[in-house]
Formats: structure tokens, sequence, C-alpha cells
């Protein structure tokens, strides 16, 4: 499914236009990346939260070449699927 | 780098309307219910579901030749693994990084060892997505043809999470703890237009507890406060000023007191000179005119007026320590001053 076949289908939903749908989806996407620049986890009630995780340094070795580089940390963005997703997949594997 | 924060879908909310005035509550409330079901219904039916500026979202049936060692029981025709990814978008991997985009790989000479820092080998490092999480769910058998009952009693075991990522940092793991309320409070995915409203109560009745507890604990340091304040002295009057500074002769214990101190000190004396007033006796004496009032104080009896005093007068010079005469402490003889002006006014 792509972007625009989900804020097809909500505005469908919704009975509102798809222009106002696409506003709200982008004004979401906006509010989801700052929070987690920020270092701050979104919480997504029964789908999951969005979480910044930060890694620290090391060092890669490539082992055909024996170079080694120092690399930087930096902040990786998880996501953990809310508990509501076990039932949903069952009932996927069931149909 | 801890995390500080958590926020919601009502956080979610409030941004969106501040952003455009437009849109209700409610609107809001029911697009972020719809989208995000939207969302779940695309992840299951095809697998997939990208949502621009943001990420993928992928979920996936996988076999134990992905993960052998993970997926240990794949042989058994009852257990199956999903997947689910989240790969974020790079502009939300730029954002975050925004504090660390100047700082680049360097490369490392031989020799150079870091013992802290550990060392990854190429191709083992994480590519796409932070963690996985994998489903393990428990099927009927095959040839089993399940009736009713059991089929309840399948779809009643709940699966187990497994997850991917053996170094689950701290943070995550008690992520189920932190926010169970939360997560599990329903499992619509695709709710009606009406929708159903949460209400987090907890919410209020924590905070009404915090703010109640914090007044308590003012309004005591408040009243505590009150107690220990020392109310300021009266107006001054010459005879307030002489309670407070000289010391009381009305009584007789206070009079035995000071024949007492005065057996055990030698009490000064001075001679008036010809010429000589009580300030320039007091500059002589202590170091500094101001002081000229404490000589009058204990003379009183002798001097009628202290502008005129005549020369020849047997005086007792006051004991510095009774009076705190230092004329090299300014608190001291401003004090002498003020006490010198409220006398004088009584002779004006």
């Amino acid at each position: 499914m792509d972007n625009e076949t989900l804020i097809n289908e909500v505005a469908q939903d919704l009975n509102i236009p798809e222009e106002k749908v696409s506003e709200m989806v982008s004004l979401t996407v906006r509010f989801l990346t700052e929070k987690l620049a920020e270092n701050t986890q979104v919480v997504i009630e029964n789908f999951g939260v969005f979480q910044p995780q930060k890694k620290s340094e090391y060092i890669l070795r490539d082992p055909e070449s024996g170079e080694r580089h120092l690399m930087p940390p930096h902040v990786e963005v998880g996501f953990k699927p809310a508990p509501q997703w076990e039932k949903r997949i069952i009932e996927k594997s069931e149909e | 780098m801890g995390m500080n924060e958590i926020v919601f879908m009502k956080d979610i909310i409030a941004f969106i309307r501040s952003k455009n005035a437009t849109f209700s509550h409610e609107e809001c409330e029911q697009f972020l219910e719809q989208l995000f079901g939207v969302l779940s219904e695309g992840l299951l039916k095809e697998g997939e579901v990208k949502v621009n500026d943001l990420g993928t979202f992928k979920l996936s049936e996988i076999s134990a030749a992905e993960d052998a060692e993970t997926l240990s029981d794949t042989q058994s025709s009852n257990v199956v693994y999903y997947k689910m990814d989240f790969i974020p978008d790079e502009t939300v991997t730029d954002s975050v990084n925004a504090l660390f985009r100047y700082f680049e790989p360097t490369v490392l000479k031989e020799g150079v060892e870091f013992k802290d820092i550990p060392e990854v080998l190429k191709g083992e490092e994480s590519q796409t997505s932070w963690r996985s999480t994998i489903f393990r769910i428990e099927t009927a058998q095959e040839n089993a043809i399940p009736t009713e009952p059991e089929q309840e009693a399948v779809s009643a075991k709940s699966p187990e999470y497994i997850v991917e990522d053996a170094s689950i940092p701290p943070s995550i793991s008690e992520m189920p703890s932190q926010v169970p309320d939360i997560l599990t409070s329903s499992s619509n995915l695709r709710p009606k237009k009406g929708g159903s409203k949460k209400r987090l109560i907890w919410i209020p009745i924590v905070a009404g507890m915090i703010i109640a507890s914090a007044s308590l604990f003012f309004f005591n340091s408040s009243k505590k406060l009150k107690s220990e304040v020392v109310p300021r002295p009266a107006e001054r009057s010459l005879d307030h000023a002489l309670q407070v500074i000289a010391p009381k002769e009305s009584s007789d214990s206070v009079r035995k007191r000071h024949s007492t101190v005065a057996e055990k000190k030698v009490v000064k004396k001075a001679i008036l000179n010809e010429g000589q007033t009580l300030r320039l006796l007091a500059l002589d004496q202590f170091g500094n005119k101001e002081f000229w009032v404490y000589i009058y104080l204990e003379n009183r009896e002798r001097i009628s007026n202290p502008n005129r005093v005549p020369q020849g007068t047997e005086l007792i010079l006051p004991d510095t320590s009774q009076y705190s005469i230092d004329a090299e402490d300014a608190i001291s003889v401003e004090k002498a001053k003020l006490l010198g002006k409220e006398v004088l006014k009584k002779f004006s």
C-alpha cells in the first residue's frame, strides 16, 4: 500500500476531502519527526510506539582489506508494535 | 541519551490543531484512529505500507532459512513466525541525527586501539530497521479437523514475542510495563465513524494529587516561616531606643547586677577638661565622636544637658563590651549616631 492509497482510503472512510487528509497526514508525520528528533517517544494507541535509540560509536572492520573505520554515534528510530498485533496476526494466520 | 518524554495521540491532535485551527478536536481524533486503522489493515493484507517522509512498515511470514537460530521449531507444522519491520525514511533519520551530522567515519591506522569501543565486521552491522519484532504463532495441526471448542482453544493461546536483537536496551524491555494501558485499550483496527472516545482518567487524578501535596507542602512552609519571622521593632522613641540599646537601670536587680559587674571590672572614669565636650572625650577614649551618647547614658544623672557639660565634671566611661563600642565597626558607629540623634531631639 503506498501513501496515495492510504490517504484515499482514509478520506473515503471519513467522507472528507483527500486534500484535508493529506494535510493531516503531513502534520502527523511532521510531529513524529520533530518529537523523535527531540529524543521523545511517540505512543500511538492500539498501534505501537516510535522510539529513538542512540547507538554508540563502534569500529567497523573490513575482513577483506583489513581496513578499520571508527564509525560515529548515531540515532536509530525503532518501532515497537502494540500488543493488539498479537490477535491481529493470529486472525490473519487463520485465514 | 535517555528518553525523557513520552507523547501520545492527544499531543498529535493538539499539534495539528495548532497548525490549522479549522480542524476540530473530534475530526483530528477520528482521523488518527482511521489513519492507523487503515495502515494496520494494509499491513496485514498486503504486507507493506509506505508513509511518505515517515517510513515503511513491513509484515511478513518468515521461515527457518532466514533465521535458524531463533526459529528453532519451525519444523513443527503448527508454528508460524511473522516478522514486523519499520524502516524509517531518510527525512526522519537525518532529522534525529542532526546533532551528529558533522561526524564522519574516520580511518584508523594500524596499531590504534580503543579498548572500550566494540569492533564489528563489515556486513554484520544493522542495515535496515533498528530492531524487528517476531511473532510466534501456534496454529491448529494440518491433519486435525478442529471442532469449534478446539479452534477457540488454539486462538486463545497468546503467541510469544521474540525479539531478533538480543541486546535489548533496558528502556525497550521496560516499555510494556510503562505504557500497558495506553496500548492495550482496544484491538479495533478501523473504527466506525462515531469512534469510541478514550478517557485517560488516571492522568488528572495523579496530577490532582501532585498539586494537592505541593499545595500542602508550600502552605506548611509558609506557616513555619511566619512563625519564625521576628516582628519589626516598634517606632523608635527615646525610651524605646534606650531600652533596646542601653542597659536598664530601673530595677534593683539590674543595679545589683551592674554593681556585681563593677566589682569584677574596673570602672573607668574621666574628668572633662577645659574646652572638651562629650564628643571630644568620646573621640579620645573610643576613637569616634559618635560614642558620646554612651558617655551621656552612663552619666545621665550628672548631665542635665549633653550639649553643655561643665568643665571638671567627673564622668564614668562606659564599658565598650556592654555597649558594643567599636570605632572600626561601621554598624556600631551608625547605631551610636542614630541613638545620639534621638537623645538630642529631647534637648533641641
